[in-house]
């Protein structure tokens, strides 16, 4: 029997792309023949590892993700990003013998189908933190005028600060002695992703008149194991307002700290998104940090 | 009694209300299957698990479930008379039927839901995870340590270096590599059906 099948027609079986009577076609194919039902099966794994990988285009990805929020195709997901944790962590030459895995493999395994289960959650939060979001936005133009005034208020301080000639012809108080340079004062957040508006609102981070900016310490619950990691912050009006390439996670992986300079922190609502450096070396996002900023 | 095709007999048995699945029942069905009852066997087998995964890949929440609900709908026929002359054929054409029932309900579950606000993670969620966690690593301890080691070779590494090292596996099983993605992929399944029932035991899948 020709084989009319390619692995193109059958990723689109696999992403809910194949229209009603190509579907019956594949299935009455594999119900008739185990190769094809082979074939279908171990191409199901290779997609889940592309995921994984970060190798999918968008549109693949979309798909996927689709396919996979929920129900038994999430658990195939979870088992499968498990199991490569576990044989991360696992240490020695590939031709071990057969021994049973440390405790501390097992609890890696274990974390990362927590973290996966809630990746797969936050795949639906992050719907509804996409309208929170949008409500947040509907803001924007008074944001918008608060960061303006703002600005124009640094601005002036520092056109004062930088033109001593000016002093004279505008009288300051007597210099005080010189005054060593502001300690810095870093807080540190811890923030969990797509984490929803609830009735505490989203997580306050206070900067400090004399701080240096905040730390954040960002969970990752989803485990696609990334080596490095990139965060863009955003405000809610969507504007990328600071980015930091080449960060490492934690060594338990669960975690990526960044310290974020209050320069770039405005009041107000701001979006932090992680992005995971894939196999190819392009980055894909792995999270979404929502928090509100006020200046004391 | 002939087969009708299957397309024409997958609705719902309303002929017998006080029909049950039997032994009897049960056996004539692996009959139909082969004569030879490991053969048989071996194609019951074959069939659930084409099954399982016409359900899944079709979206259905719950399918073992809907696998073993056509299976039985095709004993209730053979059990009634029906000569089927091709039964993974004709499973497939009965779970088509089951299949729309099963997506119309899933279809009014969904809008029963969204009458209502999404409830915000809770404490259950947590709850839900430790449990997973808990069988999960029950799950992996019972499988045979040469399928640990199995799978544990083939996710090890980058994705650069695991086509090579998958490679090395294969030929260090003697098999090649389609053997090798198959015979994860039912370890994988292994894994996944235990977890399921360690949850289901534990209640927390109904």
């Amino acid at each position: 029997m020709p084989d009319e099948l390619d692995d193109a027609l059958l990723t689109r079986y696999l992403t809910g792309a194949c229209p009603e009577d190509e579907q019956a076609r594949i299935e009455e194919r594999y119900f008739a023949d185990d190769a094809t039902f082979e074939r279908l099966c171990a191409l199901e794994d290779a997609l889940i590892e592309q995921r994984l990988d970060g190798t999918m285009s968008p549109e693949q990805r979309a798909a996927f993700d689709r396919e996979h929020a929920d129900g038994p195709r999430r658990d195939r997901l979870l088992a499968i990003a498990a199991m490569r944790r576990a044989a991360r962590d696992r240490r020695g030459p590939a031709t071990a013998r057969p021994r049973r895995l440390a405790a501390p493999a097992w609890m890696a395994a274990a974390a990362a189908l927590v973290l996966a289960v809630g990746g797969a959650w936050l795949l639906l939060q992050n719907v509804q933190l996409r309208r929170s979001l949008d409500r947040a936005r509907a803001d924007g133009a008074q944001l918008q005028q608060q960061h303006d005034a703002d600005g124009r208020r640094i601005a002036e301080l520092q056109r004062q600060r930088a033109a001593p000639a000016t002093a004279d012809a505008n009288p300051q108080p007597t210099a005080a002695p010189p005054t060593p340079p502001p300690r810095a004062v870093i807080a540190t957040i811890v923030l969990r992703p797509g984490l929803l508006r609830g009735p505490q609102g989203s997580p306050q981070v206070a900067i400090a008149p004399a701080g240096d900016g905040v730390r954040l310490q960002l969970e990752i619950d989803d485990p696609l194991g990334f080596t490095a990691y990139r965060v863009e912050l955003r405000t809610a009006a969507g504007d990328v307002r600071w980015t930091r390439d080449g960060l490492a996670p934690s060594r338990d992986d669960a975690s990526v700290s960044v310290i974020v300079p209050a320069a770039a922190l405005q009041a107000g609502e701001h979006e932090l998104v992680l992005q995971g450096r894939a196999g190819n070396g392009t980055y894909e996002d792995a999270a979404r940090y929502y928090f509100d900023v006020t200046r004391r | 009694m002939s087969d009708p095709g299957p397309r024409s007999v997958g609705d719902r048995p309303a002929e017998d209300p006080a029909w049950r699945l039997s032994r009897t029942a049960f056996d004539r069905f692996l009959v139909a299957l082969d004569a030879d009852r490991d053969a048989a066997a071996a194609a019951y087998e074959r069939i659930r698990s084409r099954l399982v995964k016409f359900f899944s890949w079709r979206g259905c929440t719950f399918p073992e479930e809907r696998a073993d609900e056509t299976i039985t709908r095709v004993i209730r026929k053979i059990d009634e008379g029906l000569a089927v002359r091709d039964p993974a054929t004709y499973c497939y054409g009965v779970a088509r039927h089951v299949l729309l029932e099963t997506l119309k309900q899933q279809e009014r579950e969904r809008d029963a839901l969204s009458r209502f606000r999404p409830a915000p993670p809770s404490v259950d969620d947590d709850e839900d995870r430790e449990r997973r966690i808990e069988c999960l690593q029950r799950c992996l301890e019972q499988l045979a340590p040469d399928q640990r080691e199995l799978i544990l070779d083939y996710h090890r590494g980058d994705p650069g270096d695991r086509i090579d090292g998958r490679r090395r596996l294969a030929e260090r099983l003697g098999i090649g590599l389609n053997a090798l993605r198959i015979r994860v992929h039912r370890t994988t399944d292994r894994v996944e059906g235990c977890v399921g029932s360690c949850l289901r035991r534990r209640g927390d899948v109904k």
